[in-house]
């Protein structure tokens, strides 16, 4: 349908220019025009057919059901349908026209509050549509994230046959205002199948070249770029370059080699023109092929496999206790906790498991994906044995993954890897069949082989191949070692893919396991292993990775070793200074909770443990350490951000506590379970966190339903857990009216719960008013009230 | 447009909205030096601003027509610190809640400080008498004029600030403004606190201040 081997297309310029320039008035819905006003549409089209221009966009930049309101008299089906039309009766016969697909107009979660699936089915609505309409391809433009882009594809690419082409707009930093690189775009749009990928507005011809440039030699796939006309004028909009100008500009691009050329903000059709005349009869270069790498990314943060990554192994349930009843509880602190460590400890990628017995995987793992995902901007690796659960992680993950795994089965193939090619994510391939794992090098080799031939035959690219020649324990198979080790050689010398290894299964039921450990990963590793799967925050496993990049010279002038580990002490593997472990009364404790030193707070609650029982150090030093901070906090000695260090301080005493009960099979005490969440329309959140941290201080189990939650699920959550008290927040007064929805919900259903509210804009007054019960101006209200309902 | 940042965000402004008044100690100082430093690394100020008529605006409530009394144009602008100061903001509170109530604070702080550096830009640009801006949700003009000033300075392209159904800005910390310009000295009309619908319970208020910087 399109043929960008062979042709060279001249797209279209500005849109909007020329509707104002036309009558649009400003409120105006503007694809509206295309049904009040085709004339006018058609002859701007027309215009752009007759300057040269073989891609048209149609008039539906913002024709989706975020931005055409309801109640404007036409439904969107009736919007699309006349100005794919009207766009078409303005074309030669071999005119192709585009359905143009611009942002909804309302960032995504977790940056703004529309869902990721919200998004889909705006655009599915407008995709089906538009391919009804008759569009002869797709064009998603002007778009500045990632993750809408990536709902958008999907929307097109579900519902509908067309050719999908995606350009993004970039700053002159090369990233878009939402922080995602050329890169990461490259990388995850090639692996979600789109037609060709390009750059427009935001910037001039000039300023975009080099982003252009990047864009050429990070993919295959043909690139496209639509310019602004420089920049705009305050008072009368009119751009600095004129068509000369942009023309001449343009013309340095037929160097990168690029598909498809046109203009955005200030182009008209005089701009479009000059184009196509200074492009005539000038050679167009073929572009260089981009280099064959293995990158895997989030949105913002690619990372290319040139050298040892290590991929953080410690979100999975097996064997961790906590980990499990975090997943069931969803306590996402604690998952993310796990994350914030092996992000510290120097992991490149998060692997990421929700195996618990009972546990809906298919609804947990993209939950769990989207929360690491909105505080971590490392890329993941989706790791799950249940392809429905891995398709809906899949799905709502921002940039290209891993998954983790398929094995030489061939059913377990067939189900998994075309998931792997439909979502362009990299594919980890065990070295098992349905005979188990095989002793030999060599047959774990043909597995590898029968692996990779698979997953090329389902069009998946051999740079995101990767195998993990499987690690068994030295003590029970102390002959296999070596076997492992030749297998991974092999598959990197022959095969020529990265390998990938879970370390620690080598040393079980050996003594000092880190010496076997640390030793065996660097016998991998000189045999070729790439990724390591391993405990970020065993220093012994990181020392060794930084020790062999820096051996191999891969880490220039041992760069990155010295940052690590200058100031290690000789002998040691400790990064930086070592924590002192001296605070031994509880007269210390109070002094390293007020001055908010978690380290030394632990050390003296570590102290503690040693002599007393581990609820009376609850009650008798933290608690009462607390409360004094909370006392300075009413007199105003201490403020805001210090009372915060403090309860950060306490909460890692109270982890150690908690971790102590499990330990001895003791539960903890709890003071009542409170629900928290910030109310339907609100995303300003950093409120109700605090007054969680505060309150779970003082031993209240917390349910935090997040941000913008709707009354409904406060009250489901009331109903369900038999929940006495609910704390509300609001920052903004447009939020209040739901604020006094959710407390006449929640009392509807249960007039026995009561509700505490908080927030910028309220007053006790009108905390009254709305029906609350307690108004708390602080965190430490939260905590007296609270302490009044569960008395 | 880029904006540059400022050499450092306003320390007393910044303690005061912690709650510090004049009184902070010298760990406080540390940590605020170390949240400036990751604020100034990731935050992208952009701005943009357009000149029109002084009718292009809706003049919802009695303060803004006061505001703009003496003047026959406004320049419309908005600010932002972009998606990535959020995240940093959001991820700090898994990490380190004390430094997320410092980051965000500052931020706060800061975007205020990129607002005063456009007015200049736009004072510099045009060389007319201005008045000082004036933002939605400030005394009686509706926070829900944030969408018209964000239309009219095509602010979701230009600078990548959207607003949602309950007229939040994201990214959060933006700031949308009308300044008012003639061709003789103009010092527009601040709301007073009789006008401001936040009276009831403000700190300001209760400590003897006022938020208005004249």
């Amino acid at each position: 349908m399109l043929d960008f081997k062979n042709k060279f297309y001249i797209l279209d310029g500005g849109m909007g220019t020329m509707m104002q320039a036309n009558g649009l008035e400003p409120g105006e819905v503007p694809e509206l025009m295309s049904i009040t006003h085709p004339e006018v549409i058609r002859s701007i089209h027309r215009s752009y057919v007759e300057a040269g221009s073989d891609i048209i966009y149609a008039n539906t930049f913002g024709a989706n059901t975020h931005k055409v309101p309801e109640d404007c008299g036409h439904t969107l089906e009736e919007i699309i349908e006349a100005s794919v039309k009207t766009a078409k009766a303005a074309g030669n016969a071999d005119t192709k026209v585009a359905l143009d697909v611009g942002p909804l107009g309302e960032l995504l979660e977790p940056m703004g509050s529309l869902k990721f699936e919200e998004a889909y089915d705006a655009f599915r609505r407008t995709m089906i549509q538009g391919e009804k309409s008759g569009a002869d391809l797709i064009v998603i433009e002007t778009m500045t994230d990632l993750y809408e882009v990536k709902a958008a594809v999907l929307a097109a690419k579900e519902n509908t046959d067309l050719p999908v082409m995606v350009s993004m707009s970039f700053e002159e930093s090369g990233r878009t205002f939402t922080g995602t690189d050329v890169v990461s775009m490259a990388v995850t749009l090639e692996g979600l199948g789109v037609d060709a990928i390009g750059i427009n507005c935001s910037l001039g011809p000039a300023e975009i070249y080099p982003i252009a440039e990047k864009m050429c030699a990070s993919t295959d796939l043909p690139v496209f770029v639509k310019p602004n006309a420089g920049l705009p004028d305050p008072r009368t909009n009119e751009y600095d370059i004129d068509a000369e100008q942009f023309a001449e500009m343009m013309t340095a691009y037929l160097d990168l080699g690029i598909a498809a050329a046109g203009g955005c903000c200030g182009t008209t059709p005089e701009y479009i023109a000059a184009v196509k005349k200074a492009f005539a009869g000038k050679e167009r270069s073929g572009r260089r092929p981009a280099e064959k790498k293995s990158i895997v990314c989030s949105a913002v943060k690619p990372v290319t496999i040139d050298h040892v990554a290590v991929i953080g192994e410690r979100i999975n349930p097996t064997g961790k206790k906590r980990l499990k009843q975090a997943l069931l509880d969803e306590d996402y602190d604690y998952i993310l906790s796990q994350a914030v460590e092996q992000i510290d400890a120097g992991a490149e990628i998060l692997d990421v498991n929700v195996g618990v017995p009972k546990l809906d995987d298919v609804a947990m793992l993209p939950k769990v994906v989207k929360q690491l995902q909105a505080i971590t901007d490392l890329p993941l690796q989706i790791d799950s044995s249940n392809p429905a659960a891995i398709e809906a992680a899949l799905r709502v993950y921002n940039g290209k993954p891993i998954v983790n795994s398929v094995n030489g089965e061939d059913k377990v193939m067939e189900a998994i890897l075309p998931l792997v090619k439909k979502y362009g994510a990299a594919v980890i391939g065990l070295t098992l069949d349905e005979n188990g794992i095989p002793a030999t090098a060599e047959e774990r080799f043909a597995i590898a082989q029968r692996i990779m031939d698979c997953a090329l035959g389902y069009g998946i690219a051999k740079e995101d191949i990767y195998i993990d020649c499987l690690t068994l324990t030295a003590s029970a198979q102390q002959a296999e070692v070596a076997e492992t080790l030749k297998a991974v050689r092999m598959v990197k010398e022959q095969l020529g893919l990265h390998t990938a290894l879970g370390v620690s299964n080598i040393s079980f039921g050996l003594p000092c396991r880190p010496l076997v450990n640390r030793t065996f990963l660097a016998m991998a590793m000189e045999n070729g292993l790439d990724l390591p799967i391993i405990n970020p925050n065993d220093e012994d496993m990181m020392g060794t990775v930084y020790a062999f990049e820096m051996l191999h010279n891969r880490d220039k002038n041992a760069e990155k070793f010295i940052e690590r580990y200058s100031e290690a002490s000789i002998g040691t593997m400790s990064r930086g200074a070592s924590v002192k472990e001296t605070a031994e009364s509880a007269g210390d404790l109070y002094h390293a909770l007020e001055k908010g030193m978690k380290a030394e707070t632990l050390a003296a609650v570590k102290e503690l443990l040693k002599t007393e029982d581990a609820m009376t150090i609850v009650n008798n030093h933290l608690i009462p350490a607390l409360d004094r901070v909370g006392q300075g906090f009413e007199k105003g000695t201490i403020f805001l951000p210090q009372m915060m260090q403090a309860a950060t301080a306490a909460q890692g005493g109270f982890e150690l506590i908690k971790d102590h009960l499990a330990q001895s099979g003791q539960e903890k005490v709890s003071k009542g379970t409170v629900v928290l969440a910030t109310v339907k329309g609100d995303i300003h959140d950093i409120g109700k966190n605090i007054v969680k941290v505060i309150m779970e201080n003082y031993g209240f189990d917390i349910i935090d339903l997040g941000r913008d939650v709707a009354p409904e699920t406060v009250v489901e959550t009331v109903k369900a857990k038999d929940i006495k008290l609910v704390g509300l927040s609001a920052l903004m007064t447009t939020t209040l009216g739901s604020m006094e929805e959710t407390i006449a919900a929640v009392k509807a259903a249960d007039p026995e719960c009561k509700v505490m509210v908080g927030g910028a804009v309220l007053t006790a007054d009108f905390a009254e008013r709305i029906g609350a019960d307690f108004y708390c101006k602080d965190a430490m209200k939260s905590v007296e009230a609270a302490n009044s309902v569960f008395e | 447009m880029r904006i540059d940042l400022p050499k450092w965000i306003n320390r007393h402004q910044w303690l005061d909205r912690l709650g510090f008044e004049d009184k902070p100690d010298i760990n406080m100082l540390i940590r605020l030096a170390e949240a400036e430093e990751k604020l100034f690394a990731t935050a992208m100020p952009q701005g943009v601003y357009r000149v029109m008529p002084v009718e292009a605006i809706t003049p919802q409530g009695h303060n803004i027509k006061k505001h703009l009394e003496e003047c026959d144009e406004v320049a419309i602008m908005a600010v932002t610190l972009g998606a990535m100061v959020d995240n940093l903001i959001r991820t700090s509170q898994v990490r380190d809640m004390a430094e997320a109530v410092m980051l965000d604070a500052g931020a706060s702080i800061l975007i205020e400080q990129i607002a005063d550096e456009l007015c200049r830009i736009i004072d510099k640009e045009q060389q007319r008498c201005t008045t000082v801006r004036y933002s939605p949700g400030y005394g009686d003009y509706p926070v829900m004029m944030q969408t018209e000033l964000i239309w009219l300075t095509d602010a979701h392209r230009k600078i990548g600030l959207s607003v949602n159904k309950n007229y939040m800005m994201t990214p959060q910390k933006s700031v949308t403004a009308v300044i008012g310009m003639s061709d003789e000295p103009v010092t527009g009309y601040m709301a007073t606190c009789k006008d401001c619908h936040l009276r009831n319970g403000c700190e300001m208020i209760r400590k003897g201040q006022h938020c208005v910087r004249l």
